[in-house]
């Protein structure tokens, strides 16, 4: 019989990725599993018929300390509810890290909500969901965007007061960024 | 604490759908869920010029006799897994049936295997578990049986006893 010991979420702070978050604690703590809360941010590149332009390295620092802290925010929020959370930042293409991650810590169950904050509603499947139920060898838990409006009140907020200050959807992406801290393309 | 109280699994009883419903005994074992195990008989009709051709009922219920005695053997194979697993049995196109009996059920978690029996080996994922995954507006687990290739089932019948599979790049596994 196959046991889940653990398991890795794929996060990018959205309200859809939180949501995934909360269904992998409550199924952790289930299975007396452990989480590992994934991030991966992109440096942006600029292609030019010459070249590439490069983030300085500055500019790079600034852009990992800001995902570092939104990760931090993340995980001690999570460790409120559930003590056995980690979190790996990563460099690179989401699609790719959180597979990574999920085989270099040998997780036996990956956790992705169905779109981040960067996928068009009009894709019905995020490009991260969409690639990683394609390509992963472990199993894969996709969670529905649309649990979120249907079930914020009961499981994403534990505390009473927090259901209000759900904001509506086209001010998502702005909550989004204000936490996060820039506004990703 | 939210968990799944209901979890469906349907089946074409593949490889992948069988480690589907050991996934789902985890599961259901850690959040005392119930499963629902669904076959959905496929309705496989051919288009010809004028017309298309549809099973005969004979067929149908000879399709439906095998699902039943699939069912029953599942269950049967876990009857000590701790959970208590139900049967139900539909006929119809799979994705539809699916999603149908999520909501019937009161399902609130979809686990299966991203290839059943039927489809080219070049469509590594199932072409049910694709539509489900992209438009249930439940939670989907999707479980990956081994890869339907060539290579297993000819070390199957023997064939190839010194074949070289590289694993990680730093050593090699003789399978």
């Amino acid at each position: 019989m196959n046991g889940i010991s653990k398991i890795v979420v794929a996060t990018d702070f959205s309200d859809a990725s939180d949501h995934a978050i909360d269904r992998a604690l409550s199924l952790a703590e289930s299975l007396k599993a452990s989480v590992i809360l994934v991030h991966a941010y992109g440096l942006p590149v600029y292609g030019f018929p010459d070249g590439v332009l490069l983030p300085s390295p500055e500019v790079a620092a600034n852009i990992s300390d800001v995902a570092q802290e939104a990760l931090d925010r993340t995980l001690n929020r999570a460790r409120e509810r559930f003590s056995k959370v980690t979190g790996v930042l990563r460099e690179g293409d989401a699609r790719e890290e959180v597979e990574a991650v999920a085989r270099d810590v040998g997780a036996d169950l990956i956790v992705t909500g169905s779109h981040g904050r960067t996928g068009f509603k009009r894709w019905v499947l995020g490009s991260v969901a969409d690639r990683i139920v394609h390509t992963s060898p472990i199993p894969v838990l996709v969670v529905p965007s649309a649990e979120v409006t249907k079930t914020s009140s009961q499981s994403v907020s534990s505390s009473p007061g927090a259901a209000s200050a759900t904001p509506p959807a086209t001010t998502q992406d702005e909550a989004a960024t204000r936490r996060f801290g820039y506004e990703p393309f | 604490m939210s968990r799944f109280e209901t979890i469906l699994v349907p089946t074409d009883f593949g490889e992948s759908a069988e480690l589907a419903l050991d996934h789902a005994i985890t599961i259901g074992r850690a959040m005392s869920s119930k499963i629902v195990l669904l076959y959905a008989c496929p309705l496989l009709t051919g288009a010809a010029l004028d017309g298309s051709i549809v099973p005969s009922p004979e067929v149908i219920e000879m399709m439906q006799e095998a699902g039943r005695k699939g069912l029953a053997r599942a269950i049967e194979n876990r009857k000590n897994c701790g959970v208590e697993i139900r049967s139900l049995e539909t006929v119809g196109d799979p994705r539809s049936c699916i999603l149908d009996a999520a909501k019937q059920n009161g399902a609130d978690l979809i686990v299966m295997g991203t290839h059943g029996r039927h489809g080219v080996s070049r469509f590594l994922f199932g072409s049910t578990a694709e539509a489900i995954v992209r438009t249930s507006p439940i939670p989907v687990l999707t479980v990956r049986g081994p890869a339907p290739n060539a290579l297993q089932s000819l070390l199957a019948q023997g064939v190839g006893a010194a074949i070289l599979v590289p694993a990680k790049g730093d050593s090699l596994t003789v399978a």
